[in-house]
């Protein structure tokens, strides 16, 4: 592709300006405009450190189309509490054969993060999570959602996330024997 | 949430959960268990509900062998063994203390046969009550967790064992009770605080437990029964249970002991021969079936040229003589698992007909090798096994494969979880139900 030469340059100050800035400028689909430290956006997102290794970080504020600003905002928040929480001590790597990979569980204050949210602001920042690439936010947040279903009944399950029982008596019965093994009485 | 969150983010969260519930999450919705089947998150496969073999140990051999049906390659070569050898272990004294689902307790170890994987428990640290005995449970359930358990649970010494009068006066079992128990998740020893539920009285106290002391047999394989996420301790005095709630439980309940199979030493039933029948129950089926169980690496096992095998009766159209599978011993249907299992011994007291039964497989027919219809071999495998025979059955487990990635996620799901198995405990008194008076 041709570039003008002149634009090229002024392109070139531009991007100068902006990686001499410590924070990025995030634009949510509805227009708010949130700042968060570039540090943690490239340390806690893949998406965001290709942008901001890429240049593709829009001074006036990168739009993030599929993300609302709720769910930004959560984003956000989150970059920042984690820039500033003290990481913990290493997770115990077991020596214990039968262990599969570790599974990191959420820190303390991750799960108050999560814990306040709505199940909708819950799951528009596991979307959120997900389209910019942030496995720990995704890891928080589906581990939390995972673990309003256990210990559950389906009827439980449905009610909490308000899901419509499309199944039939008899489908419902049929499903129930194929693991017999795993329901004790419910 | 189905129609809030897309297939593969749905099934990366489904990812986390154990088998258990994931079985329950495919009860929810058509496009939860679509999300579920198709990412082939539930391998209800892997799991171990059925019965791999009996691992049997005998005076003339070192190492307890892996009697399983006969199948070639053997699905699970159980070679403890070449395990040991392998370790490095100057350890001889191979008694398996508790088992549960798969993994193998032994002294200060935790093996799983089926992978040779085995990991070494941690010095327990020093018991509160130094004057009494300590035994270990296994707890296991891969089907909630891909952690295991071991507990550490007093045992009260009989009366010469002197002990102070205070502690002879205290209520056993003692309500709170602090019982250690070692975790593999997080690799340590840990306590965990038992309280009498419904804060009733005592059952007893130590000094009555000794007056009634008698040595009831443990053996190596001790009475404790893991099932539904609650681990049954055969013990001295009442029932204890507990849960995993914020405050875990002691519960008496005298109807426990007829849950509990009798266990009584085999010794105590006589002189062999012996004939090893196991029976598989399941809900459904009752007492599904009897088969016969060969020898895994075929060591020798009497005669040097003849793999070892021990047959069923049923298969070999032995009928034992009535009175001879006393009632006692067979589980009562409430304490089944759907893959528990449980070992009668049976005690041939009349003479067998060993005639083969297994037309249908006559793979296995020759694989039997002498002893069918062998009057000779088998009677010397049945007298050795006379003399000292110990025995426990065994579930392979293989861990569950991490399950593929969800096509647009940009990770793999995580591997089962780690959640609480749900440990309850349940002792109870080795004496006849109506010990339990207080209850």
């Amino acid at each position: 592709m041709e570039v003008d030469k002149g634009k090229g340059e002024a392109e070139e100050t531009r991007k100068v300006a902006e990686a001499d800035r410590d924070t990025v400028t995030l634009k949510s689909s509805d227009g708010k405009l949130f700042e968060v430290s570039k540090e943690a956006a490239a340390r806690l997102s893949t998406v965001l450190a290709g942008m901001i290794a890429g240049g593709s970080i829009d001074d006036n504020g990168t739009d993030l189309k599929q993300i609302g600003s709720e769910a930004l905002e959560n984003v956000v928040d989150y970059c920042n509490k984690h820039a500033n929480s003290i990481p913990s001590a290493a997770l115990i790597s077991s020596s214990i054969s039968f262990n599969t990979a570790p599974f990191k569980e959420p820190e303390e204050w991750e799960r108050k993060f999560v814990d306040r949210l709505s199940h909708d602001a819950l799951f528009d920042l596991v979307e959120a999570a997900n389209f910019l690439g942030m496995e720990r936010l995704l890891d928080v947040t589906c581990h939390k959602i995972s673990e309003m279903m256990k210990g559950k009944s389906p009827d439980q399950i449905r009610e909490v996330f308000n899901i419509k029982n499309d199944y039939t008596k008899e489908e419902l019965e049929e499903i129930r024997q194929e693991l017999a093994w795993a329901f004790y009485d419910d | 949430m189905a129609d809030v969150l897309p297939d593969d983010l749905l099934a990366f969260v489904l990812a986390r959960l154990s088998p258990r519930w994931l079985a329950t999450s495919r009860r929810v919705c058509r496009s939860w268990r679509d999300a579920i089947d198709g990412h082939r998150l539930l391998r209800a496969d892997l799991l171990p509900r059925s019965l791999g073999g009996i691992f049997l140990r005998a005076n003339n051999v070192m190492f307890p062998l892996l009697f399983a049906r006969p199948s070639s390659p053997p699905a699970i070569r159980g070679d403890l063994g070449g395990i040991f050898r392998a370790m490095d272990t100057m350890e001889l004294d191979l008694g398996i203390n508790d088992h549960c689902n798969g993994l193998l307790l032994l002294d200060d170890f935790v093996l799983n046969p089926a992978t040779g994987r085995w990991a070494c428990l941690p010095e327990p640290p020093a018991p509160d009550l130094p004057e009494f005995c300590y035994n270990m449970f296994l707890v296991f359930d891969p089907a909630m967790a891909l952690h295991y358990e071991v507990v550490s649970i007093p045992e009260v010494l009989p009366g010469c064992y002197p002990l102070s009068q205070q502690l002879k006066e205290s209520e056993w079992p003692p309500s709170p009770w602090v019982l250690r128990v070692f975790s593999s998740r997080t690799g340590l020893w840990e306590e965990r605080t038992f309280v009498r539920e419904g804060h009733g009285p005592p059952i007893g106290t130590i000094a009555d437990v000794q007056s009634q002391y008698y040595h009831f047999h443990r053996g190596r394989n001790a009475c404790s029964i893991f099932c539904r996420g609650r681990l049954y301790v055969e013990c001295q005095n009442g029932f204890v249970s507990s849960d995993d709630q914020p405050e875990w439980v002691l519960r008496c309940d005298k109807n426990l002991r007829a849950m509990l199979p009798s266990r009584r030493s085999y010794r105590e039933r006589g002189n062999g021969p012996w004939l090893l029948r196991y029976l598989l129950h399941d809900d459904e089926d009752g007492y599904k079936e009897d088969a016969l169980l060969q020898d895994t690496h075929h060591s020798r096992l009497g005669n040097p040229h003849q793999p070892a095998v021990l047959m069923s009766p049923q298969r070999s159209r032995f009928q034992p003589p009535t009175g001879c599978l006393e009632p006692a011993a067979l589980p009562s249907p409430l304490i089944t698992a759907d893959w528990w299992l449980e070992l009668a011994v049976i005690r041939a007291t009349q003479p067998m007909e060993w005639s083969s039964d297994m037309e249908d497989d006559p793979k296995s027919q020759d694989e039997a090798g002498g002893c069918n219809g062998d009057v000779d071999e088998r009677d010397r495998i049945l007298e050795l096994m006379g003399h000292y025979i110990d025995f426990l059955g065994f579930h392979p487990y293989k861990e569950v494969s991490p399950p593929p990635p969800p096509p647009r996620g940009a990770r793999p799901p995580p591997t089962p979880p780690y959640g609480n198995a749900g440990l309850l405990l349940a002792f109870c008194r080795g004496h006849a139900p109506h010990d339990v008076t207080h209850a």
